[in-house]
């Protein structure tokens, strides 16, 4: 570790991909944007930890990630299992909607269509 | 004939058997004989010395894919070489099979065209051959050396050793699978199992990379086997995985999975899949299609729902000569250069074209690795594993040399 420039996580997890929680009418709203890869994992083990202090619904909005690999799909499990209310993905297309389907997410969590 | 050879073979070493082999050709009447193993990727063949001590004459590895010695690997069959103006004699290339499994080819150099009779006599050599470097391979890594190319990664190491011969074949069922990169793959595996009525198969991806992911792979396979050899039925199997991986990593980490069991008398077929790519049938004359169940979380995951977990299970009723394909993500989102994914579209038509051409299952899924490869350029960023189960086609003796005696042809 010596030598090494001190890089905070933000730094860290801005460069792959990024997570934001904002609170909304009786829910969370969870922004997730960029790549979201092993990278992330420490961030998105933090926003479980926040959203499962209160039991509300999340809306958790995936419009801009341009990449997500099973540590998304890990997260979005745990989210939805985890989570007492309502989870809905709002915006995936393309590929990243197939892959949220054929991980059997729609077991745990609403995909809802565009 | 073979006695002094079986005799001998009992006290050797697993580098001493080139040499008994060559002596024992001698007998036969050929000089010079070499086995060529084949490497991991299939794409050279390797001759194996065993010991370190040099021959007279150095050989070369060969390619697979542009040199007589690949073509008698691809194509099974026993070929004739004609030597140079100034040599006497031709050279013999006979494949090396464990079963069906194309571990390489023996070659050997004679006076003349050889004669039916000695012939069969080397193809029963390169049989025999072929059952020492098996029962051999284990007490010694002479063998497993000459098969590797480059170092390989600790995690491959572990998923090696995981798996099974790749190829398969019995009057119900031709199996064959591949697994890339071959020296880096860390959480891809593959596993089946051929009993009375039944042939049962899975692939499996584990999430994350290098050792973890190995590690995990390696868990989830031993789970599958030891629920399949406990005699445990299709979902009792999947409820099984889910429970290991999800008592060791608590939904940190999982796998997904596609399991099957093919009933080989009916045809039937049914399969459950785990967050993992469902398997395509691919049918003479039809357009191919994915097998589709409502898909569970992957195992580890799933178990977290509780009362609520469930795997649902899909059938289809299989027709002679289908096949089906079992596959990880990386197969269908290799990328090339441009960005361009291989996808499930260019993997049917390969297929099918290899199937109009009358390529064999291990064959045809040798070639669908190397396009891979050649569409990323080399560069695998993702595991791919690819299995492949054909039922009833019949075709399991295109799999073997044809009958001696009019089999070996000339070339060259």
């Amino acid at each position: 570790m010596e030598g090494r420039p001190a890089v905070t996580e933000h730094e860290v997890t801005e460069q792959f991909g990024q997570a934001d929680i904002a609170a909304v009418d009786g829910g969370w709203l969870l922004r997730l944007s960029g790549e979201i890869s092993t990278e992330m994992r420490p961030r998105l083990d933090r926003v479980l930890e926040e959203l499962g202090v209160e039991r509300l619904p999340v809306d958790v909005d995936l419009g801009a990630v341009t990449f997500i690999d099973s540590s998304g799909i890990g997260f979005l499990a745990r989210l939805g299992i985890g989570n007492q209310a309502e989870v809905r993905v709002l915006n995936a297309t393309g590929l990243t909607r197939d892959l949220l389907t054929l991980s059997g997410l729609e077991r745990v969590l609403t995909i809802a269509t565009a | 004939m073979f006695d002094s050879l079986l005799n001998a073979s009992h006290l050797a070493a697993p580098h001493e058997l080139p040499g008994l082999i060559a002596a024992h050709a001698v007998k036969l009447g050929a000089r010079d004989a070499v086995v060529y193993l084949v490497d991991l990727q299939q794409t050279v063949l390797v001759p194996f010395h065993g010991s370190a001590t040099q021959t007279e004459h150095q050989h070369e590895a060969l390619s697979v894919d542009s040199t007589l010695a690949g073509r008698c690997f691809q194509t099974t069959e026993v070929l004739i070489q004609r030597l140079g103006h100034d040599a006497a004699g031709v050279m013999v290339w006979i494949p090396v099979l464990n079963g069906t499994e194309r571990l390489g080819a023996l070659c050997v150099t004679v006076d003349q065209h050889p004669t039916v009779l000695l012939e069969l006599r080397l193809r029963r050599l390169a049989a025999v051959a072929a059952e020492l470097m098996m029962t051999k391979t284990l007490y010694g890594d002479t063998i497993v050396q000459t098969r590797r190319q480059v170092p390989m990664s600790l995690a491959a190491e572990i998923q090696w050793a995981l798996l099974p011969p790749l190829t398969f074949a019995c009057s119900d069922v031709i199996i064959a699978g591949a697994m890339e990169p071959a020296y880096t793959v860390a959480g891809d595996s593959i596993d089946y199992a051929v009993d009375p009525g039944c042939a049962r198969v899975a692939v499996f991806d584990a999430m994350g990379h290098g050792l973890d992911s190995a590690l995990l792979a390696s868990l989830t396979v031993a789970a599958y086997r030891h629920a399949r050899r406990g005699g445990k039925p299709l979902v009792d199997t999947a409820l099984d995985i889910d429970s290991t991986v999800h008592a060791q990593h608590k939904g940190a980490a999982f796998t997904t999975g596609v399991l099957a069991e093919l009933d080989t008398a009916s045809g039937l077929l049914r399969w459950l899949s785990a967050g993992h790519p469902q398997p395509l049938l691919l049918r003479r004359g039809a357009r191919a299609r994915a097998l589709l169940v409502q898909p569970s979380l992957p195992f580890g995951l799933e178990a977290g729902l509780g009362a609520d977990r469930a795997f649902a299970v899909g059938t289809e009723r299989l027709e002679p000569g289908d096949r089906v394909v079992f596959y990880s993500d990386g197969i269908t989102e290799a990328r090339a250069p441009d960005g361009s994914f291989f996808g499930v579209e260019r993997l049917v038509d390969f297929l099918n074209r290899q199937s109009d051409d009358d390529v064999p299952p291990p064959e045809a899924v040798r070639r669908l690795m190397r396009a891979l490869m050649v569409h990323q350029q080399g560069h695998l960023s993702d595991d791919a594993t690819l299995l492949m189960v054909e039922w009833r086609s019949h075709r399991e003796h295109v799999l073997l040399p044809e009958p001696a005696g009019g089999g070996a042809v000339s070339a060259v």
